[in-house]
């Protein structure tokens, strides 16, 4: 496994072609908009060097027989399963902050029992291909992206029938050796931390989508592949002079970039899925499944450290022990600890695939990330109410630092005599960037669309709900015949 | 000496801070024990086993050692630690 030094080293190697605010970004290991994001990531090879959080952080590949960190493991049993998700929790609770490494995992899984099906099927030769791929990134440790959202164009067309062909990404040349792609993949969380992009199709396809049924991986500085770094709020604060309070979090982050694929070969031991429209929907389906389980995870360990702010707040301001103040933190607890049940209940009811690796309860995951949509924005809301408007007028970090107004600033949002106003202004910039700054975009928005906006887990619901067997339940009861 | 090993379980949302329990179970037992963590193909005396809460079922069964010792709580730091103190 790589240390966490030798993981920041390695991307140096890396020659992404990435632009943010109008530049090309040349060294995006310390970038000061970026950097936090990775330290996020690294946090996963730092834990896992760690005795006390070894257990959850590797496992032991079924590929090599070898210890692996846990982020690149194909799930053996519903131990393991389980054990994702508190993994997931963890990390969530040591950055409060997306970490970005589940996405290539959750993508291995889907591919890995894909890939064997498809070759059961249509006598291809993708699950080699794939593991030979996941074995090299087990050995060396690899952080691999998982990108699955195409840009999508007009909601109503399917790939091919898209005005612009492009707006799925599809092959476009083929040759002996392998393919062309050209195309585009948004939101991709993590990716300028990742030496290998997995790519997988984004919706189900039919017949004459077979250009667009396309999964493989390649490196992510691959020649053709253009990087632009999406925004987020509050964003630039973390290159002002004085970027400590006010950015909240000062060492943790996540990001997303839009990923562009110009023409961009793919050599043939590397592509899992290729035309093959049939199991473009498995790959899909598998992917979100894992997904929306690791969101019970990793949302739950960033919601206990925002319940834990909100405590804190509470403490500094004098108004822990009001009844209602308690009430709340009950609630948010409450919503947070369902959440995490979710991904617990999806994970303990799962099942082993063709391949041998455990897929979780489809169902329940999808329950899961359903609660994802919605609970976190009422911690959030919650954790707003308690910490009061001082959260977002208190002043800068610079006129706290100006003697011109320091001493009045000390004086006049103090809460608690004993406590520093420093250590206030603190919290309530934290839970400021949890709920409305840079890392609101992890715990907000990335709930409500990550891994599938809520209505495509209804879909899922609503296809696996088991309804006719409710009904005769129903029936036998009323005597009805 | 005893020789002694130590595996934690993975700390997803533990109730007490179980780096410093160890710490307190290995300083109090320096005289009688040696702690290290666990390496494969090794025998130990008494293998500690410190949970964050009690949700943990795991023995680590693949770990050789005589006896098995579970630490739960902050609470129970003294009373593991006279336990094992009686292996000596």
């Amino acid at each position: 496994m790589m240390t966490k030094d030798q993981y920041i080293e390695s991307l140096r190697k890396l020659h992404l072609n990435l632009y943010s605010f109008g530049e090309k970004v040349e060294n995006p290991v310390d970038n000061a908009i970026i950097r936090p994001s990775l330290n996020s990531f690294a946090a996963t090879y730092e834990l896992a060097e760690d005795p006390q959080y070894e257990d959850l952080m590797t496992a032991t590949s079924n590929l090599t027989g070898k210890k692996i960190n846990r982020f690149t493991h194909l799930h053996q049993s519903t131990d393991d399963l389980i054990k994702k998700v508190k993994m997931q929790r963890l990390l969530g609770q040591k950055t409060a902050a997306c970490f970005q490494r589940c996405v290539g995992m959750d993508a291995s899984n889907a591919v890995y029992s894909t890939t064997y099906e498809t070759d059961e099927a249509c006598g291809t030769h993708y699950f080699d291909n794939f593991v030979k791929f996941w074995t090299d990134v087990q050995e060396n440790d690899w952080a691999v992206d998982g990108a699955m959202t195409d840009v999508k164009g007009d909601r109503s067309l399917s790939p091919s029938k898209q005005a612009d062909p492009d707006l799925f990404l599809h092959v476009v040349e083929r040759t002996a050796d392998g393919v062309y792609v050209t195309g585009a993949k948004a939101h991709q969380t993590g990716y300028i931390n990742s030496h290998y992009v997995l790519v997988m199709p984004t919706i189900s396809m039919r017949e004459g989508d077979e250009d667009y049924a396309i999964s493989f991986a390649c490196p992510t500085d691959a020649e053709g592949i253009t990087l632009i770094l999406g925004r987020q709020s509050c964003d630039t604060r973390k290159t002002e002079e004085y970027n400590d309070i006010d950015v909240g979090n000062k060492v943790y982050g996540g990001h997303e970039v839009l990923v562009i694929f110009d023409h961009v070969f793919i050599p043939n031991e590397m592509i899992f899925l290729n035309g093959e429209v049939q199991f473009a929907g498995m790959m899909v389906e598998r992917f979100a499944g894992y997904h929306r389980q690791s969101y019970g995870g990793c949302k739950v360990g960033v919601g206990d450290v925002l319940i834990g702010a909100t405590a804190l707040a509470g403490d500094m301001a004098g108004s822990a022990k009001a009844s209602h103040v308690k009430d709340k933190l009950i609630e948010m607890t409450h919503l947070n600890e369902t959440l995490y049940c979710c991904g617990i209940a999806c994970s303990s009811q799962g099942t082993k695939t063709k391949s041998g690796n455990y897929l979780i309860d489809l169902l329940l995951a999808n329950v899961c990330k359903q609660n994802v949509t919605r609970f976190p924005y009422e911690i959030a809301r919650l954790a707003q109410d308690l910490a009061g408007g001082l959260m977002v007028t208190q002043p800068s970090e610079a006129d706290y630092r100006n003697p011109a107004t320091h001493d009045y600033i000390e004086k006049y949002l103090k809460g608690v005599a004993s406590v520093p106003t420093e250590d206030r202004m603190r919290v309530l910039r934290l839970i400021e960037n949890m709920t409305m700054g840079t890392a609101a975009v992890g715990y907000l928005p990335e709930s409500m669309h990550g891994a599938g906006s809520p209505q495509a887990q209804r879909i899922m619901i609503a296809r696996q709900s088991n309804l006719e067997m409710k009904k005769e339940l129903a029936k036998k009861i009323a005597r009805i015949k | 000496m005893l020789r002694c090993t130590v595996k934690f379980c993975g700390g997803c949302n533990p109730r007490y801070d179980r780096g410093a329990a160890y710490q307190a179970v290995r300083s109090s037992l320096s005289d009688v024990a040696q702690f290290s963590y666990p390496e494969d193909g090794t025998h130990y005396d008494a293998l500690l086993i410190i949970r964050g809460c009690t949700g943990c079922p795991y023995l680590y069964e693949d770990i050789d050692a005589d006896r098995r010792f579970l630490l739960v709580s902050a609470d129970e730091i003294p009373s593991v630690t006279e336990q094992i103190r009686l292996l000596a």
